[in-house]
């Protein structure tokens, strides 16, 4: 039994390939999208739990998948992974709700504590939500899945 | 489109390619080491000497990010015509992008980091250049072996302009005083005035003064 599904994005083929085998032996169950677009059709047929997504790709770019992905799947978590990020677009990554900003390249043991950290983020988030929701408050548990803490 | 203003593009471009070239060669590397890892330990005779090759690339992967980084974060430079810096972050800068000036004579390169930052305003690009251009002019005149430490100074020039110490030790005073008196270092005033700053020997004549006007 794989722990949890994890949608990978980059348009650099040998990579995202390569990263995909090695963290599929690691127990996660994992797919690949080769361009932003690919990625909003794979998250709308089998939503993933984290969504690791690589900044500058022909066509839809990584932010704007982003900003895609926390609008219409706020339970999904996104891991941006990225050669090209400026100080810039870290700000604006996380002004639009990434889970975590890493830059290539990226030791593995690295790579697989953030996406099991950003898993329990979504699980964490599941649960406040449906506490929110048993007792009625609908609102409140929609804004926990999108913003992921009610305070904010 | 200035010159420098296209070269900083295509290079901080290329740097960003080669940030997913080393990322597959990191991955690449990896995965063969987890295929290692799951096979039979007694298929493989050359298990430790692979493991080891492996982490060398491992840390060629490491020290080519770090290159790329620092050189990405230069080629943004010609993109400001001035602004506002910490000398010491300046001289670290130039120290690591002159790695190979350093490796090429045998000699070090050190900062003396200052306990608070010395903030200079000036053309970035310039300054960088010309700290760049003493490195290269004392590089291959110092002892083989030495240390050339520099160190950020405040005002030093009766106007709100910083400088920059670089001390150079030379084996005797003499060669110092022969080495200032040669056409190079006549061509390196003039670079220095031609593009608004000066440089000149210490009283002791054991070290360079670098003078950027505010």
């Amino acid at each position: 039994m794989k722990e949890f599904k994890v949608l990978m994005v980059d348009d650099e083929e040998d990579f995202v390939r390569t990263l995909d085998e090695r963290i599929q032996m690691r127990n996660l169950d994992t797919s690949v999208a080769l361009s932003g677009e690919e990625a909003m059709k794979k998250l709308e047929e089998d939503p993933p739990d984290v969504l690791l997504v690589d900044l500058k790709m022909p066509g839809m770019d990584g932010m704007e998948v982003l900003r895609r992905a926390r609008e219409a799947y706020p339970g999904v978590q996104v891991v941006m992974l990225t050669g090209h990020g400026s100080e810039a677009d870290e700000v604006e990554a996380r002004r639009l709700g990434v889970f975590e900003y890493l830059r290539k390249p990226v030791a593995l043991d690295q790579l697989m504590r953030t996406l099991k950290a950003a898993y329990k983020k979504k699980i964490e988030e599941t649960m406040v939500a449906a506490s929110f929701a048993e007792e009625g408050d609908f609102d409140s548990a929609r804004e926990i899945m999108k913003r992921g803490d009610k305070n904010k | 489109m200035k010159d420098t203003l296209f070269i900083g593009k295509i290079t901080a471009a290329m740097t960003h390619e080669m940030k997913n070239v080393l990322a597959i060669i990191r991955e690449s590397a990896g995965l063969a080491e987890d295929l290692l890892a799951m096979s039979d330990e007694s298929a493989f005779p050359y298990k430790d000497k692979f493991l080891k090759i492996m982490g060398k690339i491992e840390n060629q992967v490491i020290r080519g990010s770090e290159i790329m980084a620092q050189l990405n974060e230069f080629s943004h430079i010609p993109e400001v015509e001035r602004q506002s810096e910490d000398l010491n972050l300046v001289l670290n800068q130039v120290i690591f992008l002159s790695k190979k000036l350093s490796r090429l004579n045998a000699v070090d390169f050190f900062v003396e980091q200052t306990d608070t930052p010395i903030t200079l305003n000036s053309n970035p690009l310039t300054t960088r250049m010309l700290i760049y251009r003493t490195l290269e002019f004392l590089a291959p005149v110092i002892d083989k072996g030495s240390e050339i430490r520099l160190k950020a100074l405040g005002h030093t020039m009766g106007d709100d302009g910083f400088s920059v110490t670089i001390i150079a030790p030379v084996s005797n005073s003499f060669l110092l005083e022969k080495i200032l008196a040669g056409p190079e270092w006549n061509a390196l005033e003039n670079e220095f005035r031609n593009n608004g700053a000066s440089i000149g020997s210490s009283a002791g004549k054991n070290s360079l003064i670098v003078h950027f006007p505010q």
